[in-house]
């Protein structure tokens, strides 16, 4: 939809403002892009400066950066589950090992952010065609498993056989170089960009950050998309109607570890550091918790999820009372988002904006829901 | 040469024989129908033609190609379309979507590496499938998710989603189960259109007796896995074994 | 290698693969005969080994119950060992009833993604009110050190063959054997195998496939119960076991076969091999040798070992 159509319907249209014009906008890539622009810009700033507890966070800026790279992580991971419908309990793989990758070509050959990044996600990429060869012969539930099983291979491995390169669970440290041997990236604005984007790193994960905004929104209007929903949906009928459902599937996942992968390149580059951790099950588990609780198969949702899973775990934390409740809470949160509300938080949040446009859609939409949620068979 | 012959065809599972030495051929353009009594194995014969299973024995014959070993969206791709017995479709996707996923495989091809491309500038795409949101008149709700459609409706976007492969041969799993007297005149309707003016070749499996000896060209008669006639709508219904088996059982329409 | 080489050798590898057993026959079942993947049967052994430490011992632990002081019944580590299933057996019916029920009918996906959630939930709800380090259970004299063999009397390399070691391996023999025998003799047993064939029709028969699958998720978890006890007995205990069980104890049941409890067995027995191996040649491999043998063997066979026909996709 260009903005040549909008102006005319616009022009055309008595009433200007219509939740029509509205929802055709809202879905537009030229909106969507515009909006995770101003997300950028706005978000370390209205962040504000909440008081943040862990020292891995290093100040309400750095938990900003933080939600940002693992809101890529959360939006590679979804296009994979939430669009295509596959479940991988092991995808803390390639964040873990983009994150060694870009460490050990740092430390080894040359270190500069981009190609640094670059390489982890290159690494990603490869691992993946690795593990799509075993995962995608394999039924649902088998998938998961052996993702994770993957997941925690390589994790086993770089803490004690390989310990010689990966320094096991010390990790490896990288230094911090100007991005392409001339932007510092710590180097801070003063004034207006100062109080909005603080450094130039802020700035360098910003713009990576909108980049996969832009390539998701894009792989959703296209063909790609559709045709990893069908496969969600019913993949046998896919394969009928002449579609190769197994290369698409590969594709998936392959861009799936690479959107990943440029996570696990940043975080290496951000936190100047890569270990084992990234490589755990709890990193699988965190970013399955984050996506499906903010919403899966939308593109906010995602990003919404993270930022709530890391405000708990970096703010609610230090709460007096509430602050070792953190993880029960969000546990609870997540396990009554599949219970009954799939669509998650931004589900909620659409679903709200929408019962004030029209309440007896919602009301019949809630009740269909309803309805499905009963067990159809008898006793087993 | 038929279009599309099947030779010796057999099918077991264990120790169950689903299909014995079945042999078919239908030519091009003709509407041939395959009737039989519950768990004769018509949905097994049509399930090994398209490539869901794989023979014990025999071949199948597509245009010349052996189709045996073949998956089934290579066979699709190959111009053999389907439409299912059940509902088969993309609930969550909308009824335009539904049609748009067909239309693409049809358009180009079982994979393509066009993932930076938005699909509303694939102009062929968008037109067949609006042709086919007419053809089977459901355009006026072409933007409703499928799932929220009536069971009619959706068995009809599920015949939408076969036309959508752009097939030259379409195999119909009961495409009347379920509907009401309007919507099975309309089916019989599409179906006379596909023929006189798609020029498709229709394979039907039907229950509906007066459908059958109404559109059919040429009957098959399955029973137990085995052929047990062949022959025109007067032959078929003159035939001993299938009065027998069949339609003097009273399991009729 | 020495006879108490090998005897060491193997008792590691049983020991290791008789703790997975009993968790995984729980999961096993289940998922083959209800079609129904159940992460929180972590759940299980985690309540396991922390009611029996409530069971055995008397404790001062961090957590909520901190404040409580000494926190448990010290009746020993028998009176756990007998009661905690029993305690378990009811939790899993409860966990049937309100939890698996609902999901039965939903996708395999949805089953994971709550399960795990759960999971979840209850080792943060265990961290809450037990503290987040970890305790040990207290072992009684007759349980430590280790067991001598006719014909070996104690040589060096029997101290891998502890008692407790013994105890592990010999009590799992025997529950493996008696739910073969379930399976095998019983009516409830035949009634399972049935309603895992075609449950319609077990339906239409009159057997109440109801009551036949509560007892068999309840014996499950049970012996998920027990196994708490006894892993918690040989390591240590904290919030975190559960995941960390079940973990492997998934694979293994992935790596057998869905729906073949021989397959399980196979699956653990490889597991435990394969982990002893490690030990005596490439130690650093170890606690990585099953997920690569998973992975090999799933490359290979991708439906398992012992595939059943019918996977519930």
């Amino acid at each position: 939809m260009s903005m040549d159509t909008i102006r005319n319907s616009v022009a055309g249209d008595s009433s200007v403002l219509s939740w029509e014009t509205w929802n055709r906008i809202k879905h537009t890539e030229r909106f969507v892009f515009l909006s995770s622009v101003l997300f950028v810009l706005l978000f370390s700033y209205a962040f504000g400066r909440a008081p943040v507890i862990s020292d891995v966070f290093k100040g309400y800026h750095g938990l900003a950066m933080t939600i940002l790279i693992w809101s890529i992580f959360a939006l590679g991971f979804n296009l994979l589950l939430g669009q295509t419908g596959l479940l991988s309990f092991g995808h803390a793989m390639f964040f873990g090992t983009a994150s060694y990758a870009a460490a050990l070509f740092a430390i080894h050959v040359y270190n500069e952010p981009l190609l640094v990044v670059l390489v982890g996600t290159l690494a990603a990429v490869a691992l993946g065609v690795v593990a799509a060869l075993i995962l995608l012969r394999l039924h649902t539930v088998y998938f998961s498993i052996v993702a994770l099983a993957i997941a925690q291979f390589l994790y086993f491995l770089a803490r004690e056989p390989l310990v010689e390169i990966t320094k096991g669970i010390n990790g490896l440290d990288v230094k911090r170089v100007p991005l392409l041997g001339i932007v510092e990236l710590d180097h801070e604005y003063s004034g207006l960009v100062g109080a909005l984007l603080v450094n130039n790193l802020y700035i360098f994960i910003g713009v990576f950050f909108v980049a996969v905004v832009a390539l998701i929104t894009r792989i959703r209007k296209s063909p790609y998309g559709l045709i990893f929903k069908a496969i969600r949906e019913n993949e046998t009928r896919t394969a009928f109607v002449g579609l190769d459902v197994w290369r698409y599937k590969f594709a998936a996942f392959i861009l799936s570890a690479a959107i990943v992968g440029l996570a696990g390149g940043l975080m290496a580059v951000n936190t100047q550091f890569a270990g084992v951790e990234r490589l755990y099950w709890s990193v699988s588990g965190d970013i399955v918790v984050m996506t499906v609780l903010g919403g899966l198969g939308s593109l906010a949702g995602p990003v919404i999820g993270t930022f709530v899973f890391f405000y708990f775990k970096g703010i609610v934390n230090g709460f007096p009372t509430l602050g070792n409740y953190w993880l029960l809470l969000l546990a609870l949160s997540f396990t009554a988002v599949v219970w009954v509300y799939p669509d998650g938080i931004w589900g909620m949040l659409t679903d709200f904006t929408a019962a004030l446009r029209d309440p007896k859609g919602l009301v019949a939409k809630a009740k269909r829901r309803l309805a499905s949620l009963v067990p159809t068979g008898g006793d087993r | 040469m038929a279009l599309l012959e099947t030779r010796g065809l057999t099918k077991e599972f264990g120790g169950l024989t689903a299909l014995s030495d079945v042999d078919i051929a239908v030519e091009e353009g003709e509407l041939v129908s395959l009737i039989g009594p519950n768990g004769a194995g018509k949905s097994t014969l049509i399930n090994t033609i398209t490539g869901q299973l794989s023979p014990t024995e025999g071949d199948v014959y597509y245009a010349g190609t052996d189709l045996v070993g073949m998956k089934p969206f290579e066979i699709a791709q190959l111009g053999v379309g389907r439409s299912f017995q059940t509902a088969s479709i993309l609930p969550e996707l909308t009824v335009r979507e539904n049609i748009q996923v067909a239309s693409f495989a049809a358009e180009h091809g079982s994979f393509r590496v066009n993932f930076l491309r938005h699909r509303d500038s694939f102009d062929a795409v968008q037109e067949q499938t609006n042709e086919i949101l007419q053809t089977i008149d459901l355009d006026s709700k072409a933007d409703m998710d499928a799932q929220s459609l009536p069971y009619g409706d959706k068995r009809r976007l599920e015949v939408a989603i076969g036309l959508a492969t752009d097939p030259d041969l379409l195999f119909m799993d009961e495409p009347t189960a379920g509907m009401s007297p309007t919507e099975t005149k309309m089916t019989v309707d599409l179906i006379g259109d596909l023929l006189a003016e798609w020029g498709m070749t229709i394979f039907l499996v039907e229950h509906d007796m007066d459908i059958v000896f109404d559109v059919s060209d040429r009957i098959f008669t399955l029973h137990q896995g085995q052929l047990i006639a062949r022959g025109t709508p007067v032959e078929i219904r003159e035939h001993p074994a299938v009065r027998e088996a069949y339609l003097g059982g009273g399991d009729g329409a | 290698m020495s006879i108490d080489g090998i005897v060491g050798f193997l008792f590691i590898a049983l020991s290791v693969a008789s703790l997975y057993l009993l968790v995984a026959v729980g999961l096993s079942i289940v998922f083959g005969s209800l079609k129904y993947v159940n992460m929180a049967h972590g759940v299980l052994y985690l309540a396991g080994a922390y009611i029996g430490l409530l069971i055995a011992s008397s404790e001062q632990y961090g957590g909520l119950l901190g404040e409580a002081g000494q926190v448990g019944l010290g009746w020993g580590f028998v009176p756990a060992l007998i009661l905690t299933p029993v305690v378990i057996f009811v939790l899993g019916i409860v966990m049937e009833r309100f939890v698996a029920k609902p999901f039965y009918e939903r996708d395999l996906l949805d089953q994971l993604l709550v399960t795990f959630g759960i999971l979840i939930a209850a080792q943060e709800l265990v961290a809450i009110l037990f503290g987040r380090t970890g305790t040990i259970y207290p072992r009684p004299e007759w349980l430590t050190g280790a067991i001598s063999l006719p014909a070996i009397g104690t040589p060096p390399g029997m101290s891998a063959a502890s008692t407790i070691r013994v105890l592990v391996v010999a009590l799992t023999l025997l529950l493996i054997l008696a739910i073969f025998a379930f399976f095998k003799y019983t009516d409830y047993g035949l009634a399972v195998r049935a309603g895992t064939e075609d449950s319609e029709m077990a339906q239409m028969l009159g057997i109440r496939v109801g009551r036949p699958f509560l007892l068999i998720f309840a014996v499950g978890s049970a012996y998920a119960g027990l196994a708490g006890v006894l892993g918690g007995s040989l390591f240590n205990v904290t919030s975190g076991i559960g995941m960390e069980i079940i973990i492997p104890s998934l694979v293994i049941v992935i790596m057998g076969g869905v729906g073949s409890l021989r397959g399980t067995v196979v699956g653990a027995l490889l597991a435990g091999l394969f982990f002893a191996t490690a030990t005596e040649l490439v130690p650093s491999m170890t606690r990585a040798s099953i997920y690569l043998l998973a992975i090999v063997v799933l490359t290979l066979r991708p439906n398992g070992i012992y595939p059943s026909t019918e996977i519930g996709q």
